[in-house]
């Protein structure tokens, strides 16, 4: 049953740090 | 019952940028980056729930997004104009293939959006209020 659970934190995980580092490189452009 | 294998790559591609755009052209709307770990977080925890909560198998599935769909150095415009253009094309894709599962993915998507416009606290301003507008617009929502 660990894997039905493991996968959404590792999805949550992979899209605010995508999304972080996103926002971060726009941020920086605007700078 | 609808199902990735119904959908090519690029539809389900275009489903899940639809998806995660939104949140991300909400949280870009009011050019206010001061707490993009809330609203990075928001859009997570949210999407992590509808893969165990989602409404349908289907959106279970489509919540399941690795990294947010667009490259690091899309522009906003271009998030913009792909996350709208991807809503419009996901509709209308649903609408042919699965018609049950068109007004579960805008509930997703218009509640991914909610999400992130709410993490700052405070309630929705009205930037992302308009936003938000432009999304349910893409979506043939009524408002």
């Amino acid at each position: 049953m660990a894997g039905v659970y493991d996968a959404p934190a590792m999805s949550r995980l992979d899209i605010g740090r995508s999304f972080r580092a996103w926002l971060a490189s726009i941020s920086n452009k605007n700078g | 019952m609808a199902t990735r294998q119904d959908f090519s790559d690029e539809e389900w591609a275009a489903l899940q940028r639809g998806l995660t755009g939104s949140g991300m052209l909400v949280s870009i709307s009011d050019r206010d980056f001061t707490d993009s770990f809330g609203e990075a977080g928001a859009l997570g925890k949210y999407l992590a729930g509808q893969q165990v909560a989602g409404a349908t198998d289907f959106i279970r599935e489509v919540a399941k997004t690795r990294g947010t769909g667009f490259g690091l150095t899309s522009s906003q415009d271009e998030v913009r104009n792909q996350t709208l253009e991807s809503l419009r094309s996901s509709v209308a894709l649903l609408q042919a293939k699965a018609p049950d599962e068109v007004e579960p993915y805008r509930a997703l998507v218009i509640g991914v959006a909610d999400a992130v416009a709410n993490a700052k606290g405070g309630g929705t301003s009205e930037i992302e209020a308009a936003a938000i507008a432009q999304i349910r617009e893409a979506l043939g929502a009524s408002a």
